[in-house]
């Protein structure tokens, strides 16, 4: 394991200008997220590690060292791909000796075999090892894709969505056997996804990537609670954060500069605008009505829509023409209809100004 | 492919499955009358072969076969009686003719040319070919297209358009009436086909493969060998079958520029019929044995034919 940076690193392919003068430093041991939307760079920043593409302008640092012109096989680093994950006229065993048995490696039939055995239990695929690797599920590929890449002590893993094609159950299932692994091994990871769930659960600090820039980089909660811009603050949050042009709406005391607030579901606050009427009655969703800050929004606003998703329900809101979504209890439908108006509070609102930088 | 496309909404009925397969029975064994009445010409008398009406019945005899490969001359009945008892079946039959083997046919050294040339030339074709179409597949080559348009303009002209200027050409080379020559000419014709027809097949091996192997600590040599290759067997065996069929059965240049020591089978096979008279037998006899590498090379290839490509173990 090793750390890894790159020094304000470019690529365009023709126009295309797919990263700009990017940089960052991944410690040794550090598990980091990338996320960003496609098109964003985020295969192109890993394929610059890894040396299938060499770039423009800029430096690529692999424990210490200059790699940027080196080929791919003198990097040491593993891959797994977004996609094409095994070589299909192998079987699962030879899949994962494939790296072992190469030149970079010297090692002899039984150091490999020992070690595939070990890194297939690592990924429960070992009932399977002497399987064609066509004839696999989806979710046993990928066990393989990843135990592909473990079987060598590499510098650094780079994955480029490798849980993306799965279910969702898998998916939380791999999420958790792959954060434990990491852990075990201490390695170091770049780890390529669109899922914030993901990020967030895996990531010692996520990257935000758009355009090819490297928007902020930081802490989970970081990046959550303290957002530098627009963009970043979409990124995380589900349902995504509610923004308002702060104009719009008559009674905000904004920061100066401040064009568009911005409030996460779980600060927007809600409640029947019959029930609080009559003083003291309880709140009709069921949960106490904290303050809202001095500044922030304080309205009424009609209920257009509840979204049942079991564990919880999204209210969709509108004030004036502007659209909302908040959380609510599971059982909130029973209380309030459609069509009704109710009184919505805010905490916490982030501001930014009109270029969508955070003030 | 699996039992359960059976239930399958497009699969068709029964009834139409089943008046298709006359149908192909029907095209193959009409198609089939030719071969087989080369094939049991090859085992009749001559008389017999070009007896009217055509026979289906007849007694079988190896004479076409003895024919083909030996030459005879006529001897007096004095002569023939003098001589000691026959050695092996074909001397028995020469001599029920009044007529004695005197040494070996060209037929032999001619198919042996037809091997070399046609194997020779197929090797190289296909060789040339992988390596191009993995070039242009994967690197950035500049008029690529171009150069692709231009490799198949090759193969545009009728051999005939381009036989004089290559008989000329050969001639002040020396590679007339060589194997050489033959095998460079056919490789020429065949190496165009084998770079359109791989390079379909490389487009469809995904690049992630060999970036994958290169990764892992491979040179691009190496993974080209150990992934690329084994995944493009499937399209290499196609190619290399249609290759070897244009080559084996190659007759306007080989006519044209062979005459003596290269001469391969398609041209050899016809002068049969001046040699001892209508001797029809024996150049069955030469045609179904020329048949027979070909049937057994597809034959081997033809599990890599069927197989289809193999995208199994790609996440969709
Ligand atoms: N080989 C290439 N040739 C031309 N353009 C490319 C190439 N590879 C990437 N690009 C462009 O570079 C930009 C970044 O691509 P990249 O694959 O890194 O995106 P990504 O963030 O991985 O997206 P996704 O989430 O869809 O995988 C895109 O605009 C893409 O079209
Ligand atoms: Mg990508």
């Amino acid at each position: 394991m090793a750390d890894v940076s790159l020094r304000s690193v470019s690529k365009r392919f023709g126009k295309v200008s797919a990263i700009t003068e990017l940089s960052i430093d991944i410690a040794d041991g550090e598990f980091v997220v990338l996320l960003g939307p496609t098109g964003a760079g985020k295969s192109t920043t890993l394929r610059l590690i890894a040396g299938l593409e060499k770039p423009d302008q800029g430096t690529v640092f692999i424990g210490g060292q200059d790699m940027t012109t080196s080929a791919p096989s003198q990097r040491d680093v593993s891959f797994v791909f977004q996609q094409y994950s095994l070589y299909p006229h192998l079987s699962v065993r030879d899949n994962l000796a494939f790296p072992l048995k190469s030149p970079a490696h010297d090692l002899n039939a039984v150091q490999i075999n020992a070690r595939v055995e070990y890194v297939a239990q690592l990924v429960q695929i070992d009932h399977k090892l002497d399987n064609r690797s066509t004839a696999l599920s989806g979710g046993e590929m990928q066990r393989v894709a990843i135990g592909r890449a473990l079987v060598r002590d590499p510098a650094i893993f780079l994955m480029d969505e490798p849980l993306s094609s799965l279910d969702a159950k898998l998916r939380g299932d791999l999420r958790v056997e792959l954060k434990r692994i990491q852990t075990e091994l201490g390695a170091t990871l770049l780890y390529v996804t669109h899922d914030q769930i993901e990020a967030m659960t895996m990531a010692d600090r996520i990257g935000i990537l758009n355009d090819g820039q490297l928007v902020q980089l930081g802490t989970p909660r970081e990046i959550y609670e303290n957002p530098l811009n627009i963009h970043v603050a979409a990124r995380l949050g589900q349902p995504t954060i509610n923004l308002l042009p702060v104009q719009a709406i008559a009674g905000i005391k904004a920061p100066d500069l401040a064009s568009i607030m911005g409030i996460r579901t779980e600060h927007l606050d809600v409640m029947d605008t019959q029930t609080t009427g009559t003083s003291g009655a309880p709140d009709a969703i069921g949960r106490d009505l904290p303050q809202s800050d001095a500044s922030a929004l304080d309205t009424v606003a009609k209920l257009d829509r509840v979204e049942f998703l079991g564990d919880q329900n999204r209210l969709h809101l509108s004030i004036g023409e502007h659209r909302l979504v908040t959380l609510g209890d599971g059982d909130i439908e029973y209380r309030v209809q459609p069509g009704s108006t109710l009184h919505v509070r805010a905490r916490n609102a982030l501001y930014f100004d009109e270029a969508g930088n955070r003030v | 492919m699996s039992s359960n496309a059976a239930h399958s909404v497009v699969e068709p009925s029964n009834t139409s499955k089943s008046v298709a397969s006359i149908l192909v029975v029907l095209y193959a064994l009409i198609t089939m009358i030719p071969l087989f009445w080369i094939v049991i010409t090859g085992f009749k008398s001559p008389p017999d072969s070009i007896s009217y009406p055509p026979k289906i019945v007849f007694e079988p005899t190896l004479e076409g076969y003895c024919n083909l490969f030996t030459t005879r001359s006529r001897q007096t009945r004095e002569y023939v009686a003098a001589l000691g008892p026959p050695e092996g079946i074909c001397e028995e039959i020469t001599r029920k003719r009044q007529m004695v083997i005197v040494g070996k046919s060209n037929y032999w050294p001619r198919f042996q040319n037809s091997l070399i040339i046609a194997f020779g030339s197929t090797i190289l074709a296909v060789f040339l070919g992988t390596l191009t179409a993995y070039g242009f597949s994967r690197f950035k080559v500049p008029l690529a297209d171009d150069l692709l348009f231009f490799i198949l303009s090759t193969r545009m002209m009728p051999p005939i358009a381009v036989a004089v200027p290559i008989y000329l050409m050969y001639r002040k080379l020396g590679l007339s009436d060589t194997a050489l020559g033959m095998i460079l000419l056919y490789t020429a014709v065949n190496v165009s086909l084998a770079v359109w027809l791989l390079k379909g097949f490389m487009d469809e091996i995904p690049r992630e493969y060999e970036e994958a192997a290169m990764i892992d600590g491979y040179t691009r040599l190496q993974s080209f060998w150990k992934v690329v290759l084994p995944q493009a067997t499937t399209g290499i065996a196609a190619t290399a079958i249609f290759c070897l069929i244009f080559a084996w059965n190659e007759y306007a240049f080989a006519v044209l520029l062979t005459s003596g020591s290269a001469q391969t089978a398609p041209p050899f096979i016809p002068t049969i019929i001046g040699e001892g008279g209508l001797d029809w037998p024996a150049v069955a006899a030469g045609t179904t044995i020329f048949v027979v590498p070909i049937l057994v090379f597809t034959i081997l290839l033809r599990k890599q034919l069927l197989r289809g490509i193999t995208f199994g173990a790609v996440r969709k």
